[in-house]
């Protein structure tokens, strides 16, 4: 975009940004401790880490963004001498945004919502030069043409995914040679999430800093999405820029990356070139957050090596289970026929969330279904667990119709039906113990006296490996990795022949997953249950499932046995999809850029 | 405003008349059921059972309800005449119905009041505005300190005492003790604009208070959570000054809410502040239904609600559109 790539001379330059002992404390916590980093023009800086370990106040500590409360100390040396941390406001704001800037993990939260884009550029313009309107809107248009936001293809690409949003806006027409112009007479919410963040990297740029801070800055986003963000900041780093990259995100720090810090509980564990680190990890967190991160194409091998172990060990979970025989035990669990779920609003077109969707679970199966934002997951997931009616089309669960079912039925239904939800301190009453969260169904559905009951807690508790002495804790006392498996013991607790899993995993820090999703399969195996598991990640969808169905914008495009829709897609969005998923291993991840660029 | 906009204005607009419709029917309908007969105030002395009844058939109260609610409903559009021939008494539109005790319409009766609770309520609330938003931003920006905490405690007292008592107190310290304001009475602006203010100043000061308090703690908590908000971290992140990102990006994101509650609140002032009305001798449309209702005057007290629920009314209506207007997301 902005140079092409064999512009790029990796020869060593002095750094533009210095920290040494950065120390980051809030009140009686010492978030980051003597972390010391450089910034240098034309390489990406990953600083890695699971959540809590200091990476986001340690970067933006540097430029005073870190929170009211924290303390930073230490040095952060521009390569004129200019000195940083507890430099005063003034001082700061004449570096930020001019010499050193940010992007932000949320890119919808990052602007304001009340200001046009043109307004919010004018701001950021005029907070370092004068410049009279007409050039200032000059100005945002080249920034915009830069980050792709212009006249050219991948506007069009992004502006096409984001159908919705421009639809909303009343300016479905796709993308003209006016389209920086339309974005610069956009308010945020007008435009999709990866627009918005290509004009938040806009505005980061719209003073030229040297520095670029980026948080996290394609956690929020589609999978294709961020492959286009990881592209425009890998085109930037390559012009020059200094980038520090803020993830948490083996694939993306495969995949941009030329250096890597990792970080752990505030302290910097190893630090090298991304290809050493990659090839010979030496930390034991570095080697543990690398086997923890699920990849596409090996999780085929170990599901199935797992499934044997656990076969022998414990014959009686073969499967389907021979336990109490479901109301016809031949029939899928879940099929939906021809379904068709349709929003209509007044004043706008009917949307079509789920559009003619035939999909089918037989009883003891993992069916994965996969999906960007906005592809209807959601709303399917609803559907099955008949929070949703269906416009048209036909339900069946346990071989029941839905639609016409008394109330009693319905419930009855419902009782062999689990959820779990991906933000489980949402799904779990924040006041309640998470004893009376997961003895609720079973006080909703089942007769138990209250020892019964207690029991049955104590049971469920242990199966999703928890200790049942916890049962008197609140889920704000609990991690976000025992708050899922409460979730996961509720979801279970009327022993159900279908669970629907969320995005069950998604919040949760990789090394974290892993051992949620181990023991979240070994129990599906153990119980036989059914389960329709929904993820926007595909290792991690190949990694449980069985067979996987693949949405697009409300329709089916792919749906077949896991192994082969992933390791040979026959869809042409399904491709898009699975190439656009970093893998956390630098040469195979350039190999599939190249291939992905070429194609 | 784009055409979206406007649609949604022409919406609220309709629905708004379709509520004053039956907001006038319902009021109408609970008054006529009053245990007072209002003929018997109208019929004079003294008052003989022939006398009452024209004064009934006189009143159009001889008519069945509903008969009775359409002729109040196209007397407010077209007006009415009460009775027949010579003794009959004209009431122009919108007539609000006629008060026999005052010998008036009930709309030029409310016209003639208006001016001063207007005077009233606008002025307060150009005060209580400023004052409020004011407040609540140093305290917001000043979260901890004296300031602070001195404007958090002053809120604290708004929002708990009565008008009437702090009318009084202001009355008794600054009317009579310091002697530095006049403490009642009302001058028309066209007699003395200068006249006017100074009478004002105590009655605005006592309502500006007590609505200020709410708004100065509705602003700091808009404000704090604004500031704490990645749209202004990003905005820092640009180099923009505290001053700019206070006054261009979190002002306008912590007044959009607040504006319409301003409509709100005005239009139920408009009504009739009744008991600041009271507490100052301002002869405004509260006292005018202070006087009504002590003196069962029934005419008067249905014109005044349906007066009031149609400000409120409209006001709501405002407060809708500025809310549109304000807020690009809706």
């Amino acid at each position: 975009m902005t140079t092409a790539p064999g512009a790029y001379a990796p020869t060593p330059t002095r750094p533009v940004l210095t920290a040494t002992g950065v120390t980051v404390t809030f009140p009686g916590v010492r978030a980051a401790d003597a972390v010391s980093l450089t910034a240098v023009p034309g390489r990406v800086v990953a600083l890695l880490g699971e959540s809590g370990s200091g990476k986001s106040v340690t970067a933006m500590g540097l430029v005073g963004l870190a929170p009211g409360a924290a303390t930073v100390s230490g040095s952060a040396e521009l390569a004129d001498g200019t000195e940083l941390i507890g430099a005063p406001r003034p001082v700061l704001d004449a570096v930020r945004g001019a010499r050193v800037a940010a992007v932000f993990q949320e890119p919808m939260r990052a602007l304001n919502p009340l200001l046009t884009i043109g307004a919010q550029f004018r701001l950021a313009l005029a907070a370092h030069r004068r410049m009279s309107a007409a050039a200032a809107r000059d100005r945002a248009v080249t920034l915009l043409g830069q980050v792709g936001l212009g006249a050219d293809a991948g506007a069009v690409a992004d502006a096409a995914g984001a159908a919705d949003a421009a639809d909303a806006a009343g300016a479905g027409g796709g993308a003209t040679s006016g389209t920086a112009e339309r974005v610069l007479a956009s308010y945020p919410h007008e435009l999709s999430g990866g627009q918005v963040q290509r004009v938040c990297i806009a505005l980061a740029l719209a003073n030229e800093p040297e520095v670029l801070l980026a948080d996290e800055p394609t956690t929020a986003l589609d999978v294709t999405v961020q492959a286009q963000i990881l592209d425009l900041l890998r085109d930037l780093a390559r012009a020059g820029m200094a980038v520090i990259l803020i993830t948490h995100d083996m694939g993306v720090v495969a995949d941009i990356a030329d250096d890597v810090v990792i970080m752990r509980e505030g302290v910097i564990v190893e630090r090298g070139a991304v290809g050493d680190i990659f090839a010979h990890p030496e930390h034991p967190y570095t080697r543990m957050l690398l086997d923890a991160v699920p990849r596409l194409g090996a999780g085929l091998v170990d599901h199935a090596v797992d499934a044997a172990a656990v076969a022998d060990a414990e014959p009686v979970a073969t499967r389907p289970p021979t336990g109490p025989a479901e109301p016809a035990a031949s029939a899928p669990v879940v099929a939906l026929t021809d379904l068709t779920v349709t929003y209509t609003r007044r004043g706008r077109r009917p949307f079509h969330a789920l559009d003619h969707v035939d999909l089918r679970i037989d009883a003891g199966e993992v069916v994965g279904l996969v999906g960007e934002s906005g592809s209807g997951k959601s709303t399917l997931a609803n559907v099955v667990t008949s929070l949703q009616p269906p416009t048209s089309g036909e339900v069946r669960i346990l071989g029941q119709r839905l639609d016409g079912l008394a109330p009693a039925e319905r419930r009855r239904i419902q009782a062999r039906t689990g959820i779990v939800f991906q933000d489980p301190a949402g799904s779990l009453n924040p006041r309640a113990t998470i004893g009376a969260s997961i003895a609720e169904p079973l006080v909703l559905h089942a007769d138990l006296g209250a020892a019964a009951r207690a029991e049955r807690v104590a049971e469920l508790l242990r199966l999703v490996e928890l200790d049942p002495a916890l049962a008197g804790r609140f889920p704000h006392e609990m991690s976000g990795g025992q708050r899922q498996r409460v979730a996961i013991a509720r979801a279970i607790a009327l022993d159900p022949a279908l669970v629907v899993a969320d995005e069950p995993t998604s919040a949760l820090d990789v090394s974290v997953q892993a051992a949620v999703l181990e023991m979240f399969l070994a129990l599906q195996r153990r119980l036989g249950f059914a389960c329709l598991f929904i993820s926007h990640d595909l290792a991690v969808v190949e990694e449980v499932s069985t067979r996987v169905y693949v949405l697009h914008a409300g329709r089916v495009v792919e749906a077949g046995p896991t192994s082969r829709v992933l390791l040979d897609p026959q869809d042409p969005y399904t491709r898009d999809l699975i190439a656009a998923v970093p893998v956390p291993d630098p040469a195979r991840q350039a190999e599939r850029r190249a291939a992905r660029h070429a194609g | 405003m784009n055409r979206r906009t406007l649609a949604r204005i022409g919406v609220l607009a309709t629905q708004t008349l379709l509520v004053l419709v039956i907001i006038v029917a319902l009021t109408f309908m609970v008054f006529s059921a009053w245990p007072a007969d209002p003929a018997l105030l109208a019929c004079g002395r003294p008052c003989t059972p022939d006398r009452l009844e024209s004064a009934r058939v006189f009143l159009g109260y001889d008519q069945p309800w509903y008969t009775q609610v359409w002729n109040y409903l196209t007397g407010i559009v077209a007006g009415r005449t009460f009775g027949e021939g010579a003794g009959a008494i004209h009431c122009d539109a919108p007539c609000l119905g006629y008060s026999f005790r005052l010998g008036a319409p009930v709309t030029s009766l409310i016209a003639s009041r208006a001016p001063v609770t207007a005077s009233l309520a606008i002025g307060a609330a150009v005060l209580w505005l400023l004052g409020g938003v004011l407040a609540g931003m140093v305290s917001a920006l000043r979260r901890g300190t004296f300031a602070d905490r001195g404007i958090m405690a002053l809120t604290v007292v708004g929002v708990s005492a009565p008008s009437y008592l702090l009318g009084l107190l202001g009355i008794l310290v600054f009317g009579f003790t310091l002697d530095m304001v006049p403490v009642a009475n009302y001058v028309p602006f066209s007699t003395s604009p200068i006249d006017w203010a100074w009478h004002l100043v105590l009655p605005w000061t006592v309502l500006a208070f007590i609505n200020a308090a709410v708004y100065a703690r509705l602003v700091r908590g808009h404000m704090l959570e604004n500031l704490g908000l990645d749209y202004v971290r990003m905005a820092r992140s640009l180099g923009l000054t505290e001053r700019t990102v206070i006054s261009r990006q979190v002002l306008p994101n912590v007044l959009t809410p607040v504006i319409p509650l301003v409509a709100l609140d005005l239009g139920a002032l408009l009504g009739g502040a009744v008991i600041t009305e009271r507490v100052f001798s301002m002869p405004g449309v509260g006292s005018l239904l202070m006087d009504a209702v002590g003196q069962t005057d029934l005419p008067v007290i249905v014109g005044v609600t349906v007066f009031a629920a149609a400000i409120v009314i409209l006001a709501n209506l405002v407060a809708d559109i500025l809310a549109t207007v304000l807020d690009p997301r809706i």
